[in-house]
């Protein structure tokens, strides 16, 4: 049975992804989840660029993400930054059924559970930009 | 070694005939029936992998080692079953995608003039969303040159611009259409089996019923590369996701033989819910 029962989408403002990678670090399986956000290719209506990420998680890693953040033992060389990777997670808004259409944080992180996660995005207010 | 140990775990003839089809040249095949080549991290540390889990690496059953593998997270497709009892990777659209380690070197024959064949099996779901997309890509570094896609889609929720790439000389962007008409006329959530061998054929079967048969035009490609190839996007720093299901497929440096091509039209038609 699998534990990953769970969607987490999230958006990412294009100035905010060096942080939040640090959070994806700390919330991750491996030191390469410091790169699970990649290129800001989506934008909204005023131009701003956003990255977002979506995937199966359990339930455990969406209660990482709302506590406090320890350093995880695979980061034997101390390598994420513990305080940007708390600053983003204190900072987490979380999309729901309350939240006005096309309502994007510029500042932080917007994440949404259990959604389809290109219909959240779509939602937000967001549009892809093509690769050339 | 690896060939032996392939073939003996089970495999029907169709799918020896297969396997061997690629392991006597250069390629891949990926066969998501086969649960036990897949792994939940990239590095083969997790245990089996289950329908909901992710999948970080997809072993090459042709024993190539060419695996595919995806080291984020995030960013791994998921393992679904179809109401058929198959098995296949449900890609996001958002990030999910898998790369091909070492295939700018391995699969050169996407660009140094030699060209190639595919043939796999997916469906496509984007009825919520429009854009790029991409199963099988290997990028160059020439501009605007799409060398050695195989399946592309384009804006099919507005547009009738449905495009399969064929294996191009890089002079812009030469597609064979596929032959579909209408909008949105490729089939969302259908088996959507496709197989193009270079300068050869590009056919297609939707529901096991031929869709596509056109003949490729251009020269192989001989755009240079330096990045892998990726299954799920156009390119990994660019974007360009799939979103849809992915059954399996085979990816070859040479043409198939006639009965290589009957056997893989069939299999893959099969693993995604059709018959031929």
């Amino acid at each position: 049975m699998t534990g990953y029962n769970h969607t987490l989408t999230a958006i990412c403002p294009e100035s905010l992804i060096g942080d939040a990678n640090e959070l994806m670090g700390a919330v991750g399986l491996s030191m390469a989840d410091r790169q699970t956000i990649k290129q800001a290719d989506w934008e909204d209506s005023q131009g701003n660029k956003y990255a977002c990420v979506s995937a199966r998680v359990t339930s455990g890693l969406i209660g990482k993400m709302g506590a406090s953040l320890t350093r995880p033992d695979f980061d034997t060389e101390e390598s994420i930054d513990m305080v940007k990777a708390n600053a983003v997670a204190s900072n987490i808004v979380t999309y729901g059924s309350g939240s006005p259409s096309d309502y994007i944080p510029t500042t932080s992180l917007l994440i949404a559970i259990d959604q389809e996660p290109l219909a959240f995005i779509k939602d937000a207010g967001l549009a892809r930009l093509e690769p050339v | 070694m690896f060939l032996q140990h392939s073939i003996q775990s089970g495999a029907s003839a169709t799918q020896k005939a297969l396997i061997q089809a690629v392991a006597s040249n250069r390629g891949a095949l990926y066969d998501i029936q086969d649960l036990t080549t897949l792994c939940q991290t990239y590095n083969g540390t997790s245990g089996n992998v289950a329908v909901g889990d992710p999948v970080g690496r997809v072993d090459d059953k042709s024993g190539n080692g060419n695996d595919a593998e995806q080291q984020t997270s995030a960013s791994r497709p998921v393992l679904r079953q179809d109401s058929n009892g198959n098995y296949y990777l449900e890609f996001d659209g958002v990030d999910d995608f898998l790369t091909i380690p070492g295939s700018d070197s391995a699969f050169k024959f996407m660009h140094d003039g030699t060209g190639g064949s595919f043939v796999g099996a997916f469906s496509v779901d984007m009825a919520t969303d429009t854009g790029t997309y991409m199963v099988f890509y290997s990028s160059s570094e020439q501009a605007n040159t799409n060398t050695g896609a195989l399946s592309y889609f384009n804006d099919i929720t507005t547009s009738s611009a449905v495009h399969a790439i064929t294996i191009t000389n890089g002079s812009g962007s030469t597609f064979v259409d596929v032959a579909v008409s209408g909008n949105g006329a490729l089939p969302r959530n259908e088996s959507f089996v496709l197989r193009n061998e270079f300068s050869s054929v590009t056919l297609g079967f939707v529901n096991g019923a031929q869709t596509v048969n056109n003949t490729p035009s251009g020269s192989p490609s001989t755009a240079n590369s330096s990045s892998d190839m990726s299954i799920g996007v156009r390119e990994p720093t660019a974007g360009g996701y799939f979103k849809g299901n992915f059954y399996g497929g085979l990816f070859v440096g040479s043409s198939l033989t006639e009965s290589q091509a009957f056997n893989a039209d069939r299999y893959y038609a099969q693993i995604s819910g059709a018959t031929l």
